[in-house]
Parts: C-alpha cells; sequence; structure tokens
C-alpha cells in the first residue's frame, strides 16, 4: 500500500486529532508556558469529563441493549407530546457534569427515535443547574435569577422547535 | 436459563456497539479537551476584564462571543460576571455572557456534530447565541421595568 493510500485510509476525527497536536505542538514552540497552562488545562478538563463519560457508556450500554425503540418512540419520539416536552426538560435540567459525554447518549436516543427538538430543548436546558442556582442568587438577587431561569426554560422549547424546523429544512435543501 | 443466555446475548452485542462508539468519540473528544485546554491557558478571566472595558460600546454582542467559545464550569461565567459587574461592566452583557457560556459550545461543535449531525449543530448553536441575547436583554428588561 502506498503512503498516500494509508494517509486516505485515516478517519477525518484523527486528522482532527493531529491537527490539534500540531497546534500544541508550534504554540510549545513559540510559547511553552501557555502551552504548559492548556496542557494542565485540558488534564483538569479530562479529569472532570471521564467520569460521566464511563457512567454515559454504561447507560448506553444498558439502553442498547433492554430499551426497545417503541418504548423511546412512546417517551420522547414523535408522539410523545407534553410528556415528550416534560421528559426533555426535567432530565435536562437534571443532567449533570459536562455535556461531552451526553452527545453520545443524545446520538443513541435520536438513533432510536428521539425528536431532534427534544434534544435540542435538553442540551438547552442544561443551563439550569438546581445545585448552583444559590450561587446565582448570591452574585444576581432572587429575582434576577427566577426570571433569567423562567426565559431559559421558555427559550429551551422555542429554540427546540426551531431548530427541528430549521435542521430539517437545510437537510432536505443537501439532499434534493 | 434461555432468558440468560438472551440477557448475555444482548448486553455482548450491545458491548460491541458501545465500545466502538467510545473508540470513536475518543480522538474527537480529546481534540476538543485540548482545544478547550489551550483556550483557557491564552483568555484568562483577568484578560477578558480588559477587553470589556475597552469595547463597552458592543458589550453584549461580545460577551456572546466570548461566553460561546469559552469552555470551563458555569461557576467561572457566575464569578467572572460579578467582576465585571464590579467594573461597571453592563448586566445585559454580563447575563448575556453567563447565558451563553453554558448554551452555546462553538469548541464542543465537531463533538456535538459527530453524534447529532452537522446540520443540528450548527443550527442549535447559532439560535443558542441569538438566543443569549435576547434572553439577555428581556431579562434585564423584566427585571427593571417590574422593579423586581
Amino acid at each position: 500500500m502506498t503512503g498516500s493510500a494509508i494517509l486516505k485510509r485515516i478517519p477525518g476525527r484523527w486528522w482532527f486529532f493531529i491537527a490539534v497536536v500540531i497546534l500544541y505542538g508550534v504554540v510549545g514552540l513559540t510559547d511553552t508556558e501557555t502551552a504548559q497552562l492548556g496542557l494542565s488545562s485540558f488534564l483538569s478538563l479530562f479529569g472532570h469529563v471521564l467520569p460521566v463519560l464511563v457512567v454515559v457508556h454504561v447507560l448506553i450500554l444498558v439502553f442498547n441493549a433492554f430499551v426497545e425503540p417503541k418504548w423511546v418512540a412512546r417517551y420522547v419520539g414523535d408522539a410523545s407530546g407534553f410528556k415528550g416536552w416534560a421528559v426533555a426538560l426535567v432530565s435536562g435540567v437534571l443532567s449533570l457534569g459536562p455535556i461531552y459525554p451526553w452527545y453520545a447518549l443524545l446520538g443513541e436516543l435520536k438513533e432510536k427515535g428521539m425528536r431532534p427538538s427534544l434534544i435540542a430543548a435538553f442540551l438547552y436546558v442544561r443551563a439550569v443547574k438546581p445545585p448552583l442556582l444559590p450561587l446565582l442568587v448570591h452574585y444576581y438577587g432572587l429575582a434576577f435569577t427566577t426570571v433569567l431561569v423562567g426565559y431559559i426554560l421558555v427559550f429551551a422549547i422555542f429554540n427546540g422547535l426551531l431548530t427541528d424546523w430549521l435542521a430539517g429544512r437545510l437537510k432536505l435543501k443537501e439532499g434534493s | 436459563m434461555e432468558m440468560i443466555s438472551l440477557i448475555g446475548k444482548k448486553l455482548t452485542v450491545s458491548a460491541r456497539k458501545t465500545t466502538r462508539s467510545f473508540l470513536n468519540t475518543v480522538p474527537v473528544l480529546v481534540a476538543v479537551l485540548l482545544l478547550s485546554g489551550l483556550f483557557n491557558a491564552l483568555t484568562l478571566p483577568s484578560g477578558l476584564v480588559d477587553v470589556f472595558e475597552r469595547d463597552a460600546s458592543f458589550g453584549p454582542l461580545l460577551a456572546s462571543v466570548v461566553g460561546s467559545i469559552a469552555v470551563g464550569h458555569p461557576i467561572t461565567s457566575y464569578v467572572l460576571g460579578g467582576e465585571l459587574l464590579a467594573k461597571g461592566v453592563g448586566l445585559v452583557s454580563v447575563t448575556a455572557l453567563v447565558v451563553s457560556w453554558v448554551t452555546v459550545g462553538v469548541v464542543q461543535l465537531p463533538v456535538e456534530s459527530a453524534h447529532l449531525g452537522r446540520h443540528f449543530a450548527i443550527v442549535r448553536n447559532l439560535l443558542a447565541f441569538i438566543s443569549a441575547l435576547a434572553i439577555a436583554y428581556l431579562t434585564v428588561f423584566t427585571v427593571v421595568s417590574f422593579s423586581l
């Protein structure tokens, strides 16, 4: 196999990784301190992500094995109605930890029939973090926090519907 | 006995699929976290305060852009917001920063696209960006108008 054939077989995700490593190499050569700070920040972020990543992949394993698409359709599928929105909003607020592992779980649920609008709402409403609300109240006051949380919930639904509609139209346009 | 064998079979198939999904995620995830680390190293909170003080007229828009690119724990955005407020930066700008910090993920876009699709990820983040600005104005307007 020739060199170029080998390079073509490398998936895009690895090229992205290689590009970032090269970027670090360049930053390291020009500004060692920034590269070191970046690496230590990366390690700290990775330390936060790893436990949630493991938990979410265990959840995915269980979902893949035992959750039938018809169950997903009933609770968060096209015909889930108000129940679907309630499930998405409540689970979004309660979903703790870094966002990265949740993408994988939502991707699996999407494959099994979860509505894109509910996925967008889930991701948006993660902005409301119950354990951090006292801190938000401390900095900005109770009235501000209450109004802000109210608007985030309303915009989560609005964004969910609009994202589904616009992304669907873009996809159709690209397909035609 | 047959039931246990069926469960074992389902778990084996699922484990294979989950492992493949996990391994596909790792290079993009590590690359995104490396980028996030570099971004954190380049934009220290004190540096951001300087930027907002310099460009106060574009405050809310600038705050949304910074919040969209920023990565890190939401606590950082609350503390940074408090610091900005104390330095005289407007509440609309601070709100836009706090909201976009947790709802828009420019750096996370490759991971989101990989799992949920490119169109979905781009549209969702664009709408979240616009919404962060709208929420910032609406929240401050509501609080001030009703003297809450």
